[in-house]
């Protein structure tokens, strides 16, 4: 189990959790971590990870299996613009692959991909709460059209 | 077993007689039996001293006063060298000591095995005994033997312990403490205090989380109950409305569109939940990024074609594709150029990635969004839709509860039980609450309190080992507290018997014996049965020669030389005549400084006993300033320096009465 969620995560998307009856709530606890993944990535925010965290969820569940390659892809696409890759150099094209990406592992991406992609997960959290200062989320159907905002305005901050 | 002897020494600008003295003998053997005659006045307590410093190493402590006192009178000498050659076993060893007068200072210097070394260093077998505390039980004189018999010493107790290494009881103690030490400094707690401190942690956290627990059990039953009252009470509700004509009909219509709306916003939510599950879908910007990654790592061809397995087998092989042979750097230059190539499996990885996104993503990066754009309107709409058929049904509620104070009257107390299940859901919730910061008491969050109790166990766990721990380390000092106290006393039991049978052989005639050791030798009458703390100077000294004799030749372990002064000269004669005959018996090799008063009854016996034991002739040695004896012809004995050596016993024998006349030393 290599993603690591943050224990607040539980409590702030606890109404959320309460049902697990499809729209009425996140029927994957990965929906939490994937929230925050791609707040966490949008906001280009990562937060620190403790010293022995505990790696609760599983590779890559349900519907996210087959979605998992094209999110270790978007999790490139993005790592190269933040560390200031130009996509024809070839040479640090390949090494930032080679950092990040393991054919060895199930969710593809090396140790220090992992843990990258956890960091950017655990800055995602403080992101969502940021901007809803402090309101938990009531319900899903209200939740998803605001999240989807607040991703477009961090990516198109014009 | 080590046995050390002595087979010379030498003398060279000191408060003595310049000489060189030898008690090898003709077959290379150290003298088992060597007399050295030195009179008053030529330098023997000067000889001694430097034979303990030589034993001992304790003149790198000496003061420059000290060390200036030993510079040869009448001489302007800036040095002095005292030099002590002795065999290990059969292997030689010597000890120098520099005396440096001008700055007061003594080096040393030490050569045995594998060559010379500056400073002390005596081989690994004879350190512990090669110590100023124990030199002196080896090489002594008449005051020591006092010492071993004052209770105000503890010169007896003290000699056991290092000669038998009592001491490494108290090593291993020590060592146990500090390996106790190395294990529990990282603990927090080796204490009962801090097991007490751990322990009630646990205790107050169980019965924490039973609290807890059992609001929590009565939080959600109420909840249930709630529940069920609030659903019974719809139910019932409803029924009564269905029962009024007017607004059966109404109801029914209004209650299955908000159904239905309900499903359709549920769908709607559901159907936006799982398309965002695709990355690409939540933003054209991500999607326009991973679609531009793709395409860039076709333009810059990764992954290769090639994979990097291909150069590293190309590098074992004799000879390049292109049919030229290949040498070691060739070979080296194609493994280093192989790391710039993904692997097979990491090309098949990338391969696969860029499949996926041209597969999903395509050409326009907002395609998917687009849908996710449509499905957020519809989840709008089917939301809208859901909330005006939750009027409608409520406005057919209120209308019919209008008409009836009983429906009005349930229908307050339906509005007042599904704000109880609000209530209590949110206080059922905060048992769900995962939030560390809030402390124990303040916390009502179950798993945090778990996960809580589960480090405080593991917590209480260590310290409970660690004190399992200290009660073994405790245990094993005891035992090896009582297994010194007892090898101590086996030890000195054995001690005292040996003694008293070497002196019995020294004072037949004579009831004193030794008691017991405690700290100093306590001697008794065994015919009285009175303690007596010492005897005449002759048997102080009968009984010292018992004692370290039965301590410094253990057959199996150790044979040292015993060096002493005066051997005979508290003794009165016929002491004298049987310490003589003893000493054979005493130790492998004994030298004494003599006067020459001390020669009656005491050279002859000696021979006898010598020669009895095997042991051949005694060495005599007459060791004096050269001049002090008067017509002495050139070429009697040695002359060296200010200092004549003349080997022989009809000189030893004969001089006594010239050179009984020196000055006092």
């Amino acid at each position: 189990m290599p993603f690591y969620l943050r224990p607040e995560a539980h409590d702030w998307f606890s109404n959320l959790q309460k049902s697990k009856k499809p729209g009425r709530g996140f029927t994957l606890d990965f929906d939490m971590y994937y929230t925050c993944l791609i707040a966490g990535i949008a906001a280009g925010k990562r937060a620190k990870l403790p010293d022995d965290p505990k790696l609760d969820l599983s590779d890559f569940p349900g519907e996210y299996r087959q979605n998992g390659k094209l999110i270790v892809a978007m999790f490139l696409a993005r790592e190269c613009k933040v560390r200031g890759v130009r996509l024809d150099d070839r040479k640090r094209l390949h090494d930032t692959i080679r950092d990040l990406v393991s054919p060895d592992s199930s969710p593809w991406l090396s140790p220090a991909g992992m843990r990258l992609m956890n960091e950017y997960a655990a800055g995602g959290l403080d992101v969502l709460i940021d901007s809803s200062r402090g309101q938990k989320p009531q319900h899903l159907e209200a939740f998803l059209p605001k999240f989807l905002a607040q991703i477009d305005q961090l990516l198109n901050p014009s | 077993m080590i046995s050390l002897r002595v087979i010379g020494w030498e003398a060279r600008g000191l408060r003595c007689p310049d000489h060189t003295v030898q008690f090898s003998e003709g077959s290379g053997d150290a003298a088992r039996v060597a007399l050295l005659q030195m009179p008053n006045g030529t330098g023997k307590t000067t000889t001694l001293r430097l034979l303990r410093a030589a034993l001992s190493g304790d003149a790198a402590s000496w003061t420059p006063k000290q060390v200036r006192e030993l510079k040869k009178r009448g001489r302007d000498d800036d040095e002095g060298v005292f030099r002590l050659s002795m065999l290990l076993d059969d292997a030689r060893l010597t000890v120098s000591l520099r005396l440096d007068f001008e700055e007061g200072t003594v080096s040393y210097s030490t050569t045995y095995g594998d060559g010379k070394q500056e400073g002390f260093k005596p081989p690994q077998a004879l350190r512990r005994i090669m110590r100023p505390e124990f030199v002196n039980f080896f090489v002594f004189d008449g005051e020591l033997a006092n010492h071993l018999l004052k209770p105000s010493h503890t010169k007896a107790e003290g000699v056991i312990r290092d000669l038998f290494r009592l001491d490494l009881f108290d090593k291993l103690t020590a060592r146990l403490n500090e390996h106790w030490e190395d294990l529990t400094a990282k603990k927090g707690a080796t204490e009962p205090k801090g097991f007490n401190r751990r322990f009630n942690k646990v205790q107050d956290l169980k019965k924490r989380i039973g609290e807890v627990e059992a609001e929590f059990e009565r939080v959600t039953e109420e909840r249930d109950r709630v529940k069920s009252a609030l659903l019974e009470q719809k139910n019932k509700f409803d029924k009564a409305i269905l029962e009024r004509e007017q607004y059966a009909a109404r109801l029914s219509k209004a209650t299955g569109e908000l159904e239905q709306a309900r499903a359709a916003a549920d769908g709607e939510a559901s159907r936006l939940l799982t398309r965002l599950r695709s990355p690409h879908a939540v933003s054209p910007v991500l999607a326009g990024e991973m679609a531009t990654l793709t395409a860039s790592l076709d333009r810059v061809k990764l992954p290769e074609s090639t994979a990097k397995e291909f150069f590293e087998e190309l590098a074992e092989e004799a000879e390049c594709v292109c049919g030229r042979p290949l040498n070691e750097e060739t070979r080296r230059h194609i493994r280093e150029r192989a790391k710039r190539y993904l692997g097979a499996e990491e090309m098949n990885l990338l391969n696969t990635l860029k499949a996926e996104v041209k597969a999903h993503v395509g050409g326009s990066a907002g395609d998917e969004r687009a849908k996710v754009n449509a499905d957020v309107e519809r989840l709008k709409q089917s939301l809208r839709s859901r909330k005006q058929a939750q009027q409608d049904k409520e406005e057919v509620e209120r209308e019919a509860a209008g008409d009836d104070p009983k429906l009005d009257a349930a229908r307050r107390q339906i509005a007042n039980l599904e704000q109880q299940l609000l209530d209590l859901d949110n206080q059922v919730r905060r048992y769900e609450d995962r939030d560390e910061s809030r402390g124990d008491k303040d916390t009502l969050g179950l798993d945090v309190l778990r996960t809580r109790l589960a480090r405080a166990e593991k917590k209480l766990a260590e310290i409970t080992r660690t004190l399992d721990l200290k009660e073994r380390r405790d245990r094993l000092a005891s035992i090896l507290e009582t297994a010194r106290d007892k090898a101590a006393a086996g030890i000195k039991r054995e001690v005292v018997r040996q003694t008293n049978e070497r002196i019995d052989e020294l004072m037949k005639q004579n009831a004193l014996r030794v008691k017991n050791i405690r700290g100093c030798l306590v001697l008794e009458h065994p015919e009285s049965g009175s303690v007596q703390q010492e005897g005449s100077v002759g048997e102080n000294l009968s009984v010292a020669y018992a004692f370290l004799a039965t301590l410094f030749n253990r057959s199996g372990e150790h044979e040292l030389p015993f060096i002493v002064d005066s051997p005979a000269g508290p003794l009165d004669h016929q002491k004298r005549t049987k310490v003589a005959g003893l000493i054979p018996k005493l130790t492998s090799q004994f030298l004494a400084f003599v006067i020459s008063t001390e020669q009656a009854d005491f050279v002859e016996p000696l021979e006898k006993a010598l020669a009895k034991a095997g042991g051949g002739k005694p060495l005599y040695l007459t060791l004096f300033h050269d001049g002090r004896v008067p017509d002495l012809g050139a070429t009697v004995g040695t002359r060296d320096g200010d200092g004549r050596l003349v080997t022989g016993r009809e000189f030893f024998v004969n001089i006594r009465d010239v050179l009984k006349d020196e000055e006092v030393d």
